[in-house]
């Protein structure tokens, strides 16, 4: 932790009693940012109050404080930080109305409920100490760029997270993660990202706390000490979040970063998307895993039902239990059109959408939706034990609707798993880090684009397989086989049986096109050598879609030749024997 | 000495290799019927083991507790294949040779076929097919990787002819028999060779008339590390340091001082709990209570945690001398004897301080010390060297049982 996160968590010492641990956040965070906006407004407080006395029409003195100001937001109150201090028996009004007194599209305090800390802090003799300990922290943007802000936010926020044991794979996606998506993101856009004045836009469904919209930027466009491809570009960053604090602590880092307010909106992305009508250059997401969408289920059925193939989920839907596949859609549909310059998106997800389902199963069809329409670019494995409360296996998803000539038809699988560095102390389950070295061998992969050890590249056929249906002919009394009227064998249920026939078997090229020759090809040399009397009912055959990214990497380690083990045991004796005579002296 | 088969070709499959031409290969499910049978519950327990295959559950110390609704359990018989979908790729897959029940979560197979049971044993078992499973195999989370049947069931068998089977079966139990009666009497070399070294550390250690018995209290200083209060706010002097905690001192008397955990720590603590050439970290509570550890070499930026507790000899105790004997009293299961009235041993500071060793003068304690440094050098080294022949032996079998069942061997040959 830095010296700076380390100061400010430590006023958490001032809440130990009042609060529980997993509490001390509700203060902290909302505090912090009230202190950063408060630092931020400074240079401008005076010229505001000025013009908001002689402006009492809310809608122009809007327009005339941003004019003066630059900045998208303000506060009339007549309190500071400075002077909340020097009134101490007036704090808690005083507070109160310092917040209130801030533009409208600052309502971060409301999701907070601060009033509430605000009344507890006060009754507890503690706020007055928690306000003095924040005057003293200096979160001037010229001490304290908009990257350092957001990496503090980020200490702060683990935590928050570490002590209230969130779900697995929810509240908070780590930087280096993020950095990742964010490098493989742009890789392929770096020629046109450099153009002066570019104007870019990106969106995150799932934006928690802003943390891949802040990394985003900080690529791109930088800062004056740490420039990003572009200090010129501009990019504008969007944002939906269903939890009021995540939503509260996101948009505030927005506004300390001079975008747009309402760029960022509260509420269930699968449920009504707030955004809806608007595509973007750059999508990123960390959605919940294994989290059910019950919640969200009439919503996104009604939307389907009344949009079909052009609502949000055209490949379908995936099970109840897990929505992930949902987000992994709706990044897809809001990618900007092709017809437009087209989109790229990046999500990380866990194994599951890999391969859940059956062939004809919603998550089977939504890879099936995805693939025949090629917007699967590639997917990389990330290091395990990567993320703060969760040691699964996570991959990161790259979407792109307009791909480069030698990617289109094409998904490039990359594993990723060993491009990692051990920190030195363990944060949750968080033991590796992807550092920018490692970083940069993964995005070399990627636009390298060739087979490696760590890279292959797949048509995207090759992920597609028919399930067909063997049937066996049912056996009477006598072993004669039963027959139907028109002289055809009866099928006996209990001996069907499915096959999975890969659309490359026998080296198909065509795929789904070339269903019965390949079929045919496949049983004549799989099946019927083992059960003569067999045949395939062709009304049955189902179209699936899996992508097995483990067996595409795994390492066979054969035995070592039994010559060399012997040698090195004739060795091992004669060592021994030595030793124990040694041993015996 | 075994033969190589000049007649091998690619079978097709990476993880199975360069097999025998006349060898035939067919999918699991050509031989194999996939059977639920429950409703069993008078039958005897099975289990699957990564070891031994499929046993009686009453012949192995097992901590998986049989299921209280035992209908669930699925009923085979002598020659079915029996797979723990959630552990094939470790190993726990085999052809079993007795009548019973097992888990319902396992996946039975009645055989379908005129081949020899105890050859298909070998060969689904073998590092080989783990290799295979594990390629087949997929989950979510890492070590849980699950082989699904639509993929076991295409598993490709190796056959060759069914004499051949049976000749590759009876020199595989007899190779196998040779190599673990061997790697047995090497086990029971290093069980030996324990006994002995702690049977000198103690000879060495037995007083004479001329030696002193001293509490440690007037011989050394004793500090209990520091409380571990990761969640506690960092006060503004603190700095982040490593520190040695009960799981860095090693069972063969080192302090492992690399890939340390940290917590905050201020200056005067560093030096209160600083470490240095000669200290003797003691385990402080647990299974491995009073386990001592030996620090080589100053560690300047390090400190520890009051799961350990430091000895630091006095000018009367030379701190190799001190280590031998704070083993001794480990190794004669000393503290569980004195203090074990309560479940849970702590050697607190005060216990420590209180303990009485026997102890000559300081020359001959180095001369002591410098023996016992010598001696247990060379039973380490003999230990060590029969660990990797154990390793070597269990390589061994292995690529032996894949090489036999791949026709890498030529056992019509051999047998």
């Amino acid at each position: 932790m830095s010296t700076l996160g380390n100061f400010v968590w430590s006023i958490a010492d001032q809440l130990r009693g009042v609060y529980k641990p997993h509490q001390y956040g509700d203060v902290i965070l909302p505090m912090t940012i009230l202190r950063r906006l408060d630092c931020v407004l400074e240079p401008t407080r005076d010229q505001v109050r000025q013009i908001a006395e002689a402006e009492s029409r809310e809608e122009l003195r809007d327009v005339k404080i941003k004019r003066a100001t630059g900045l998208g937001f303000y506060s009339t109150s007549p309190w500071d930080f400075t002077r909340l201090v020097g009134d101490p028996d007036g704090l808690s009004a005083n507070l109160t109305d310092y917040i209130a007194g801030f533009s409208k599209n600052i309502d971060v305090f409301e999701r907070f409920r601060f009033d509430n800390q605000i009344a507890t802090l006060s009754e507890k003799n503690r706020l007055l100490i928690v306000v003095q300990k924040f005057a003293e922290v200096d979160l001037h943007p010229s001490s304290v760029s908009n990257a350092e802000m957001g990496d503090l936010f980020e200490e702060l926020i683990r935590k928050f997270a570490e002590a209230s044991n969130e779900t697995a794979g929810e509240h908070f996606t780590p930087r280096d993660a993020i950095r990742l998506m964010v490098d493989l993101l742009f890789a392929g856009d770096d020629q046109a990202l450099v153009e002066k004045g570019v104007v870019r836009t990106v969106y995150d469904p799932t934006a928690g706390t802003g943390g891949m919209l802040s990394v985003a930027e900080e690529h791109l466009v930088g800062t004056p000490e740490h420039p990003g491809l572009n200090p010129d570009a501009r990019l504008r960053l969007y944002g939906q979040e269903i939890n009021d604090q995540s939503y509260a602590i996101c948009k505030s880092d927005m506004i300390a970063k001079g975008q747009d307010a309402s760029n960022i909106q509260l509420g269930d992305t699968l449920a009504e998307d707030k955004f809806a009508g608007t595509t973007f250059d750059y999508c990123l997401s960390n959605p919940p895993y294994g989290v059910d969408w019950k919640a969200s289920e009439k919503a996104v059925k009604d939307e389907v039902a009344r949009a079909g193939e052009r609502s949000r989920f055209p490949g379908g839907l995936p099970s109840i239990g897990d929505g992930q596949m949902l987000f992994l859609q709706h990044l897809a549909t809001k990618m900007r059109p092709v017809h437009d310059g087209g989109g790229r998106a990046g999500i990380v997800l866990n194994g599951s959408p890999l391969f859940t389902g059956a062939a004809e199963s919603g998550p089977s069809q939504i890879r099936r939706w995805l693939l025949e329409n090629d917007l699967a670019d590639a997917i990389v494995a990330l290091p395990t034990n990567m993320f703060y409360n969760t040691g699964i296996a996570t991959y990161v998803w790259i979407l792109d609707n307009a791909k480069p000539a030698e990617r289109i038809g094409k998904v490039q699988l990359i594993d990723g798993t060993e491009f990692y560095s051990k920190i030195r102390k363990n944060l949750g389950n968080k033991s590796r880090e992807i550092t920018a070295a490692d970083r940069e061998q993964i995005v070399k992969l990627y636009a390298a684009y060739d087979e490696t050890e760590h890279s292959k590249i797949f048509p995207t056929d090759a992920f597609g397989y028919w399930t067909i249906t063997v049937e066996r002919p049912l056996l009477d009394e006598h072993g004669e086989v039963v027959r139907d009227r028109k002289g055809n064998p009866k099928p006996d249920p209990k001996l069907r049986d499915t096959e999975n026939v890969p659309f490359t078997y026998a080296g198909n090229d065509l795929g789904d096109d070339g269903r019965d020759a390949t079929i045919k090809a496949y049983v004549e040399a799989e099946v019927l050598p083992h059960i003569p009397d067999a045949w395939v009912d062709e009304k049955k055959t189902k179209v699936g879609y899996e992508i097995p990214f483990t067996r595409h990497f795994y390492k066979y380690l054969p035995p070592r030749p039994l010559d060399e083990i012997d040698a090195d045991l004739n060795q091992l004796v004669a060592e021994i024997l030595d030793l124990l005579r040694e041993v015996e002296k | 000495m075994t033969r190589s088969r000049p007649d091998l070709v690619d079978s097709g499959v990476p993880w199975l290799g360069r097999v025998p031409a006349g060898w035939k290969t067919k999918p699991l499910w050509s031989l194999f019927e996939r059977i639920k049978d429950v409703d069993h519950p008078e039958e005897r327990m099975l289990s699957v083991f990564r070891e031994f295959g499929v046993v009686a559950k009453d012949s192995y110390d097992n901590i998986n507790k049989t299921a209280e609704n035992r209908s669930i359990y699925q009923l085979v018989h002598p020659g079915w294949l029996v797979a723990n979908r959630m552990k094939a790729w470790q190993g726990s897959v085999g052809i079993s040779s007795l009548r019973g029940i097992v888990s319902g979560h396992y996946i039975c197979f009645a055989p379908r076929h005129n081949e020899d049971h105890r050859y298909l044993n070998w060969l689904l078992r073998s590092t080989a097919y783990s290799n295979g499973y594990a390629v087949l195999s997929r989950g979510v989370r890492i070590g849980q990787a699950e082989i699904d049947n639509d993929e076991f069931r295409l598993m490709p068998i190796l056959l060759p002819p069914v004499e051949e089977q049976r000749a590759i079966s009876d020199y595989l139990d007899r190779e196998t028999d040779q190599i673990d009666t061997l790697i047995a009497k090497q086990e029971q070399l290093i069980a030996t060779l324990r006994e002995r070294r702690r049977s000198l550390v103690r000879r060495a250690l037995t007083p004479a008339d001329s030696w002193t018995t001293s509490r440690i209290k007037h011989l050394a200083t004793t500090t209990l590390g520091k409380m571990l209060d990761a969640g506690r706010a960092v006060r503004d002097d603190d700095s982040l340091a490593p520190y040695v905690r009960a799981a860095d001192i090693l069972a063969d008397g080192s302090v492992r001082l690399t890939d340390l955990n940290e917590m905050p720590f201020s200056a005067p603590e560093m030096s209160k709990f600083s470490l240095q050439r000669g200290d003797v970290l003691l385990i402080e509570g647990g299974a491995t209570v009073g386990r001592p550890g030996f620090l080589e070499a100053d560690a300047p930026g390090i400190a520890f945690q009051k799961t350990v507790n430091r000895l630091r000899p006095g000018a009367d105790l030379v701190p190799r001398f001190a280590y031998w004997s704070m083993l001794a009293l480990y190794e004669s299961d000393f503290y569980v004897r004195f203090y074990g009235s309560v479940s849970f041993v702590h050697l607190t500071g005060e216990k420590l301080r209180e303990i009485s060793i026997a102890h000559p003068d300081v020359s001959e304690q180095s001369e002591i010390a410098g023996y016992l440094d010598e001696k247990t050098a060379k039973i380490d080294e003999l230990i060590a060297k029969t660990e990797r022949f154990i390793e070597l032996s269990k390589e061994r079998r292995s690529a032996l049982i894949t090489a036999a069942v791949t026709g890498q061997i030529d056992v019509r040959a051999a047998a």
